[in-house]
């Protein structure tokens, strides 16, 4: 039998988070975030956030790059009956810009990826969020998706 | 912040207290008691007054009777407990204009997380799991306001009357935030739900309709 080995998609479903500075470690890398626990609440996330990526699995990847702050989070539907297990619908990515109300926020779900601007606590499912992390404000903002 | 586990409970006594067994349920405050609900396999049941708590889950359902004008709160309410195959009666849904001793009363339903959350927690109902629609008669087909379901938070207080009114439930456009703020670790998140049928309801004989719970976590 011949495998096909897709080694830039082992990625798929992770987000990677660049810290300020020079000391180690540089990087956290989440496991795959449907899978496993993504870790946004470690302890290493003492520190800022240069940047914050997410891994698609169409083999692109969404940079989000100069915020003020960063947030990631899972959105779980949970039924009472038929079922009952509680699904993933959506992965999301915010960032908040320096100095102003706003928040970039992307939503991963339904087969679709999709960025908005929402107003600094409504990103939450129209309510504040909380796990926010300081980015490093002063950088050129940018939020896009680009090729692995 | 994993994902926190859930579970969903009732209170089947008439007395109202607090879950203070959290995951396992059991005996709680005031003497309340609190089963754990099975999500695959037991049923949210309301129900006509001729169903009685201990039947056997052969017998019935009564369903509420369509009344001719106005409208009616489903008279009972039960857990159909699929593990014991008995109706058991949750004495304290709904409000008092229901035919069970419910009003102002504030630990009925609860739902334990073990974690914190991300966002506030909500309850919606909606047609089926993939919770894409909400055109069901039961959610008002299409028009959440007129949704038969009817639903109050009442993790920080009693719904405040007796005759509470509720908030219709219908996809996420009409649906309960379960708390004020994101969980900031375990705790148990309470609410009440009463079914209202009137006169012009157009009877179902199926739906796949579900109570959703939905959540943020990181």
């Amino acid at each position: 039998m011949q495998l096909i080995a897709v080694p830039k998609l082992q990625n798929a479903w992770s987000f990677k988070a660049t810290f300020e500075g020079d000391l180690p470690p540089r990087y956290y890398q989440s496991p795959n975030v449907l899978l496993a626990n993504p870790g946004w609440s470690d302890e290493v996330f003492r520190r800022s956030l240069e940047q914050l990526e997410f891994y698609l699995p169409t083999g692109h990847r969404i940079v989000m790059t100069g915020f003020e702050q960063y947030n990631f989070f899972l959105e779980v539907a949970q039924d009472l009956g038929r079922g009952g297990r509680g699904q993933i619908e959506a992965v999301y990515l915010c960032g908040k810009l320096p100095d102003q109300p706003v928040v970039y926020r992307w939503r991963i779900g339904g087969g679709r990826c999709v960025q908005d601007k929402v107003r600094w606590g409504m990103e939450g499912l129209g309510q504040p969020s909380r796990g926010w992390k300081s980015g490093v404000p002063g950088n050129k903002v940018d939020s896009l998706v680009v090729k692995w | 912040m994993a994902k926190p586990n859930t579970t969903f409970l009732v209170n089947n006594s008439t007395n109202d207290g607090e879950n203070t067994g959290n995951a396992t349920g059991g005996a709680g405050g005031n003497s309340s008691s609190w089963v754990v609900v099975d999500l695959v396999n037991d049923i949210l049941a309301f129900l006509d007054t001729q169903q009685v708590d201990g039947d056997a889950d052969t017998v019935g359902p009564y369903p509420v009777i369509i009344p001719a004008a106005g409208s009616i709160e489903a008279p009972k309410t039960f857990l159909i407990d699929d593990s014991e195959s008995v109706y058991d009666q949750i004495p304290l849904a709904g409000s008092d204009q229901g035919g069970q001793t419910g009003g102002n009363t504030r630990y009925v339903f609860a739902i334990y997380f073990d974690g914190a959350t991300a966002g506030i927690p909500y309850l919606e109902a909606w047609d089926d799991n993939t919770h894409a629609t909400i055109a069901s008669t039961f959610l008002g087909a299409g028009t959440p306001a007129n949704s038969t379901l009817k639903a109050i938070a009442t993790t920080d207080a009693a719904p405040g009357a007796t005759s509470w009114a509720g908030t219709p439930l219908a996809g996420t456009s009409s649906r309960v935030s379960l708390a004020a703020a994101a969980l900031g670790g375990a705790q148990n998140v309470y609410f009440n739900i009463r079914q209202v049928i009137a006169s012009t309801f157009v009877p179902l004989t199926k739906t796949d309709g579900v109570l959703t719970l939905r959540y943020l976590y990181s």
